[in-house]
């Protein structure tokens, strides 16, 4: 009897996405932002609960120095997984009323044109922050 | 697909996903864009947590964000075939270490908050 091996079980499942199209991609996004996001989220929570448990002077210091530009360039990454993620999750949750599954190479490409002019528009903005210094 | 993984979760991480939506908009939106020039101080957090709109705003986010960023990594979990065992000490796990940052994070909050005429 032919047995699968390790590596073969999980191929094409949500463990291993391999039919290298639209959805897949659509599917390897999400994972990745939402895997970059669950990161980011505790390290946000830590950074900013424990300066400001520790007071005033040192919430403002930790908030001055996270103004750099490295770290604005840094908060545009983070547009750019939200707005993928958050719009991918509204795709996907419109597959579960059944709606749009037949477009969902569309709906692709439009939460990645969306995710684009989000960052755009956020790098525009943030701009006279990043040069102003 | 994963019979374990539960109705309620799938249900609530796709609630919470909409919810998330809303909140983080306004919270990149105020915090990031409005004025990006302005440096975020203790005062002017304060202030912006003395209104109803952002207190509901940030107890959403820690609380929602929280569950729906360990539920989707407990989906990832469940993704490989691991055991029945493995699955629910995975579970306990993720409600440990969120139910732990809820609380670190509300006294954060509450830092932010006592101190009304700061």
């Amino acid at each position: 009897m032919y047995r699968p091996n390790n590596m073969e079980v999980f191929k094409n499942t949500p463990a291993w996405a391999t039919n290298w199209r639209t959805g897949m991609w659509a599917y390897v996004f999400h994972r990745i932002s939402g895997y970059a996001l669950v990161f980011y989220i505790f390290l946000h929570i830590s950074i900013i609960a424990t300066s400001a448990i520790m007071g005033p002077e040192t919430f403002d210091a930790v908030m001055e120095y996270l103004h750099s530009p490295l770290f604005l360039i840094l908060d545009i990454l983070l547009v750019a997984a939200v707005v993928y993620h958050g719009l991918n999750g509204i795709r996907l949750i419109l597959f579960d009323f059944g709606i749009g599954i037949y477009h969902q190479k569309q709906l692709f490409w439009a939460a990645i044109i969306l995710t684009v002019i989000a960052v755009v528009a956020a790098f525009v903005l943030v701009s006279p922050a990043i040069f102003g210094h | 697909m994963h019979k374990t993984q539960g109705g309620w979760a799938w249900f609530l991480h796709r609630v919470a996903g909409i919810g998330l939506v809303f909140a983080l908009g306004i919270h990149f939106w105020v915090t990031h864009y409005a004025s990006p020039t302005e440096v975020i101080t203790f005062g002017s957090v304060n202030i912006r947590l003395q209104s109803l709109l952002f207190i509901v705003v940030d107890w959403t986010l820690l609380s929602l964000g929280i569950f729906h960023g360990l539920n989707g990594l407990r989906n990832i979990i469940f993704d490989y075939s691991i055991s029945e065992k493995a699955k629910q000490r995975v579970t306990w796990g993720l409600v440990i270490f969120g139910v732990t940052f809820f609380i670190y994070g509300a006294y954060g909050l509450f830092a932010f908050m006592q101190i009304k005429g700061y």
